[in-house]
């Protein structure tokens, strides 16, 4: 026991270096909370459990700092002989560098927690809900289970030297690659997800006993792992990784490492794309091979009108004769409209039609380049004028002009511009592409979104926070009826005047939320309120208008969640007479996501059943927390119309 | 001896940089292929650019780093001093071998793109042109970069860091758009631009990288490279942790410095008075009707807020400038505000035109939300926001008919008698809102005020509310957090009226329970909720 003490001490002194940078960095850490925060308002549940990512994050860094040369280095610089004449054994001294190390980190985790929670003390107001105690400790405990983790895993990876951050860099994609490929269970050796808090202060924070039971027999394996590698004699071990630094053999298989892990990787990115483009691009691969010479109809060929400049399929050519003719004034309509300058009229725009797009896409614009889809042909509404790819074609080249008349600019500040850049879109679609009935069925959404308060200005202009509240989808239908109010405000000229002080030369860059709208209107000689205004007197009219329509559909704002079985089972609060007054086609639909931050990949829909619940299989969802949304389809065609986002924890059910 | 020397190279790092090319060009035949089949991505080119942004960076940082940095860490420079010719030719044939291999790598992807989107692209001469100088200039950059970096030895890991650190936060934090300037214009629009040639770009990045050239011949031949030598030695653990350490503190200091530059708020068309340092702008929502009564109240709003101003002692060229937004959807004297990132201006949304509206409530709320402007929400804390609000109801009821100062008195008088009032109570200003009502809250903190005046004078209360409430704060740090943790509102109003809080809590209970008031006759019962918490500032 004393031997141990001795080699504890050793290497506490061995670490000190280290202990003192940590501690730097704790001070630092104080020092910038000082000079940046009002300390008395920082809750510990929005700045540091509300960051867990970073708090990982950074775990992560300190335990490869101090991980990647703890045991190496004895070997490398030839101490390990030294202990080994020591009476104690090499079990003994990993145990105690390994106990050092998960001590050092957990000691400044410890520490930052502590500060937190201090802060978060006197940050309480008479409202304040009481200390999230409970939810402390897990977190503590949490990130004391992945500093073990990390540092276990990473000392076992040291031993391959320079290979070891390709080694966890490899670990890193594949794991990141079974996640986007939504492989079961994948998301459970994916220690960043661990800490991963309710969405409110007042849940009970569960424990995520199935993600611990795999990282902890993962850590296990690994500790043993990299004990055995390390008490393993000098000889034959260093003349084969001698061998391995420094000869040809070594070199190539280092080498044949990197490609497969290369391999690997692009192996999941071409899999995550699968569905969406590898499938199409495999079928029309079979199809170019199935053709004979004479039809050729696969083949690929381009045309050229004043302003485009269109690839398509050879077997599409009589469907684009018809586009290719509307294409010059559909550039025309929309150039006018926005007013271009004459110097980006002369540039021709690319539309690909003849690749792949993701599904339920119409089209992408990217600078020059459109691609998009011909639509597919309804034999019950023929559609020999080819209005419907006219109008995706006057969307996506809005989407072109935006983007040149502002030099790229929106692409900077997306987040604050994203409803803007559609709504603008949408409105050209609608004004001169469509008829009323794709206006119509946008105000009707945008009019039953207003009535469950889905709809507010100050939210739009922050896409992201928006997204995780409410339905995505929205910022089409509500920045078109914007769109609309600027131009009742200020005429017709408007969205040119605007997109002219977007990109003005001399303008702010990257400004973010308001402040982007703000400053364009100021700039464009608009005032903002005034639009506002209009926009909010337009909602509370087509609330009117259509109150008929929308009155039948409630917002679902309330709910339960469950796991049976292989479901998660969600059981919303539907009012008691919900279905009395439902039109005819009306439908109600469910989606899942897993976390706030979820994409809409990771989502998961249902259709209600029979018993008033939906369903959606539960290894989607491995985390007690979950978000429901609930909405409506008002008829068969129409886009269904989302509430908020309802955040739950997921009980077990007996089946 | 060129050629020796080449074959030197090669017999040394042959297997590393032939492997390194190879599996470059496979990389990017990988992302073509993945890319062109990828519905969501837009096309071959953006896959290659992708390559070129994050990719590329990899094998040419190893290239440079065997043909530099491994000579100089494994002593083989000493061989090479020994033979005869000269030190720069031995550089220069490593410089030219990096940028063939580069050529290789860019313009192999460039072609491997052509190759294969030959169908879904139209590629023009001109439009492969511009991708192929484009992508090869990106490639020579980044040799250079990196042939300078692999001699700076030592620092070589701190300099990429604080590189990496620094581009990350230049382009994430602040204003400056990196992707206009060289070498990143090259790639901002690769791909999607074909018909403009970025010139300057190109022009700019050729720049860069003969400096960047320039730089790494100088440090490498300087002294007869004895001091690219020295930087070549390794770094011990201390040396790494203490440099470290400064990198980080160095670049965080200046993150912490860093305040971007606020964009001016202005209302095009508003209605603008000014009385004494005091502007206030109304914005009428029918811009067709006459503005006269906008204009009137407006400058009744400048004046009455100049006079409180000078009552709280607040300097004239500080107070914030006063925005007015008329909103008719606003009823029952509802005022809505909205902070204005980066600029110190009143924001506010009100039915003024609305006919219950009393203007004297704008002027209250206005001061409150000036005083929260002011302090930089620090008086936004509850401990605090009580006195905010017993100087905003002395404000709105100063000039209210008895009528109104009676309905207001059976508000305080019926809050009190139902909720009653205590120190907590009055330093947890939040929950007592929420349990009673901001208007019946308000209406207690304004005869509380009363009493106060009545009780202690007017100098007093005026010196309480100069010492807790009117402190200028510009940026949020921990300053005035200090400041309040050693001046705590108990002691303060103590020192300054001569009465505890709990004296004084108790003699304003007893005050408003003497005076009842009486019901506005014809008067609407208002809404609760007429100001909710996040609606007050």
């Amino acid at each position: 026991m004393r031997a141990f003490r001795a080699i504890l001490w050793k290497e506490w002194i061995s670490l000190r270096p280290f202990a003192l940078l940590l501690l730097a960095l704790f001070l630092f850490g104080l020092f910038m909370v000082q000079a940046t925060e009002y300390f008395d308002v920082y809750p510990f549940w929005e700045n540091i459990i509300g960051n867990a990512g970073s708090v990982v994050g950074m775990t992560f860094i300190l335990c490869l700092v101090v991980s990647l040369g703890l045991m190496v280095r004895e070997k490398d610089e030839g101490t390990l002989l030294y202990l080994d004449g020591l009476p104690i054994s090499r079990f003994s001294v990993y145990l105690a560098k390994w106990l050092v190390a998960v001590a050092l980190i957990f000691t400044i985790n410890l520490l930052w927690t502590l500060e937190s929670v201090i802060y978060d003390l006197l940050s309480r107001g008479s409202t304040s809900p009481p200390t999230p105690w409970r939810s402390i400790g897990v977190f503590t405990l949490l990130e004391l289970a992945l500093s073990v983790y990390f540092l276990t895993i990473l000392i076992a990876f040291s031993f391959l030297r320079r290979w070891a951050l390709i080694a966890v860099g490899a670990m890193f994609w594949i794991v990141f690659g079974l996640k986007s490929m939504q492989v079961p269970y994948a998301g459970l050796l994916d220690p960043f997800t661990l800490i991963d808090a309710p969405a409110d202060i007042n849940e009970r924070w569960e424990w995520p006993l199935l993600h611990l039971a795999v990282m902890g027999v993962t850590t296990v394996i690994a500790w043993f792992t990299g004990y055995f590698i390390f008490s393993i004699r000098q000889g034959g071990v260093s003349a084969f990784s001698r061998g391995m630094r420094e000869a040809w053999w070594g070199k190539l298989a280092g080498v044949c490492a990197i490609v497969l892990v290369v391999v690997m990787w692009f192996g999941i990115l071409i899999a995550i794309s699968w569905d969406d483009g590898v499938k199409a691009a495999r079928a029309e691969a079979e199809k170019a091979r199935n053709a004979t010479p004479p039809d050729r109809k696969n083949e690929i060929v381009t045309d050229e009108s004043e302003h485009f400049r269109f690839i398509f399929r050879r077997q599409a050519t009589r469907r684009m004769e018809t586009v290719i003719a509307e294409a010059d004034p559909v550039f025309d309509t929309v150039a006018d409209f926005l007013e271009l300058p004459d110097d980006h009229r002369d540039d021709l725009v690319t539309v690909d039609l003849s690749s792949p797009l993701a599904s339920h896409n119409a089209g992408q614009a990217y600078w020059k380049k459109i691609r998009m889809a011909l639509p597919a042909r309804d034999k019950k509404r023929p559609d020999p004028e080819e209005r419907e790819a006219i109008a995706i074609l006057g969307h996506e080249v809005a989407h072109v002009f935006i983007d040149q008349i502002t030099d790229g600019r929106l692409e900077e500040s997306f987040d604050a511009a994203r409803w803007f850049h559609e709504g603008l879109a949408s409105y050209v679609e609608f004004r001169f592409f469509r008829d009323d009935s794709g206006a119509t069925a946008y105000r009707r959404w945008v009019a039953l979104a207003a009535k469950w308060e889905e709809v507010e200005f100050s939210e739009m202009v922050v896409n992201k926070a928006f997204s995780a509240q409410r339905d995505p989808f929205l910022a089409y239908p509500a920045g078109y009826l914007w769109v609309d109010s600027l131009v009742r405000v200020y005429g017709d000229d408007a969205p040119a005047k605007l997109l002219r002080a977007l990109g003005r030369e001399d303008g702010p860059r990257k400004l973010a939320g308001l402040a982007l709208w703000r400053d364009a209107c100021l700039a464009a000689g608009f005032d903002l309120e005034r639009v506002r205004s209009d926009f909010r007197t337009q909602l509370t009219a087509l609330q009117d208008e259509f109150a008929e329509t929308i009155k039948a559909f409630p917002e679902i704002t309330a709910g339960t969640a469950s796991r049976r079985g292989d479901k998660v089972i969600i059981r919303p609060e539907l009012p008691d007479d919900w279905q009395a007054g439902l039109p005819a086609g009306a439908e109600i639909i469910c989606r899942v996501r897993p976390r706030a931050d979820a994409g809409p990949a990771e989502w998961r829909y249902s259709k209600l059943g029979e018993d008033g619940t939906f369903a959606v299989p539960a290894l989607s969802f491995l985390k007690p927390g979950i978000g429901f949304q609930v909405g409506w389809k008002i008829d068969e065609t129409s886009h269904p119309v989302f509430g908020e986002w309802v955040n739950v924890s997921a009980t077990e059910e007996a089946e | 001896m060129n050629r020796a020397l080449l074959y030197k190279e090669l017999r040394q790092h042959g297997i590393w940089l032939g492997l390194l090319a190879a599996l470059s060009c496979f990389v990017f035949l990988v992302i073509v292929f993945a890319t062109g089949a990828d519905g969501s991505s837009g096309g071959v080119f953006f896959g290659i650019r992708q390559g070129l942004s994050y990719f590329l960076t990899l094998p040419i940082f190893i290239i440079c780093h065997l043909l530099v940095a491994m000579e100089f860490r494994r002593r083989t420079r000493l061989f090479l001093e020994g033979l005869p010719l000269p030190r720069w030719r031995m550089i220069a044939i490593k410089a030219c071998l990096a940028l063939i291999l580069a050529t290789i790598m860019a313009g192999g992807a460039v072609f491997a793109g052509a190759a294969v989107s030959g169908g879904s692209e139209a590629i023009s001469p001109k439009f492969f042109g511009i991708l192929l100088s484009c992508a090869i200039s990106w490639a020579w950059f980044l040799t250079a970069l990196f042939f300078l970096i692999s001699f700076l030895g030592r620092y070589k890991v701190v300099i990429l860091l604080a590189l990496v650190f620094g581009l990350s936060w230049i382009n994430y934090a602040t204003a400056v758009p990196l992707r206009d300037f060289p070498p990143f214009a090259l790639l901002a629009r690769f791909g999607f631009e074909r018909d403009l040639w970025p010139v300057a770009a190109l022009q700019g990045t050729a720049l860069i990288t003969v400096v960047l050239f320039a730089v790494a011949f100088t440090i490498g031949l300087a002294k007869e490279g004895s001091v690219a030598a020295i930087l070549g030695e390794t770094m011990s653990y201390r040396e790494k942790m203490l440099l470290g350490a400064t990198v980080a503190i160095l670049f965080t200091t200046v993150m912490i410095w860093f305040t971007p530059q606020p964009e001016p708020f202005a209302l095009p068309g508003a209605v603008e008075e000014e009385y004494d340092g005091v502007h206030v702008h109304l914005s009428p929502e029918d811009t067709t009707r006459p503005v006269d009564d906008d204009v009137v109240l407006a400058g009744y709003l400048a004046r009455r807020l100049a006079e409180k101003r000078d009552w709280l002692g607040i300097p004239k060229d500080e107070f914030p400038p006063v925005y007015v937004v008329e909103r008719k959807g606003l009823v029952n004297e509802k005022i809505d505000w909205e902070e204005v990132e980066g600029d110190r201006v009143v924001l506010m949304y009100a039915g003024y035109r609305d006919p219950g509206f009393t203007r004297d409530t704008l002027v209250a709320f206005s001061m409150s939300v000036a005083l929260s402007v002011h302090s930089n929400r620090r008086v936004d804390k509850e401990h605090r926001w009580w006195i905010v609000c017993g100087v905003e109801g002395l404000i709105e009821m100063e000039q209210a008919d008895e009528t109104t100062r009676l309905a207001r008195e059976k508000s305080a008088y019926d809050t009190i008698k139902e909720h009653d009032l205590t120190v907590e109570k009055l330093l947890g200003r939040n929950l007592y809102a929420e349990e009673a009502g901001w208007r019946e809250a308000d209406a207690v903190a304004w005869m509380a005020f009363r009493y106060l005046i009545e009780t202690v004078g007017e100098e007093k209360v005026q010196a309480l509310a100069r010492k807790t409430i009117t402190r200028r704060v510009t940026r949020q740090d921990s300053r005035p957090v200090w400041a309040e943790l050693f001046q705590p509102v108990a002691r303060v109003f103590e020192s300054t009226t001569g009465l505890s809080l709990e004296a004084f809590v108790e003699g304003a209970r007893e005050y408003i329970l003497a005076r009842p008031g009486a019901e506005a006759p014809g008067a609407e019962t208002p809404e609760t909720e007429n100001k909710t918490e996040e609606e007050k500032p």
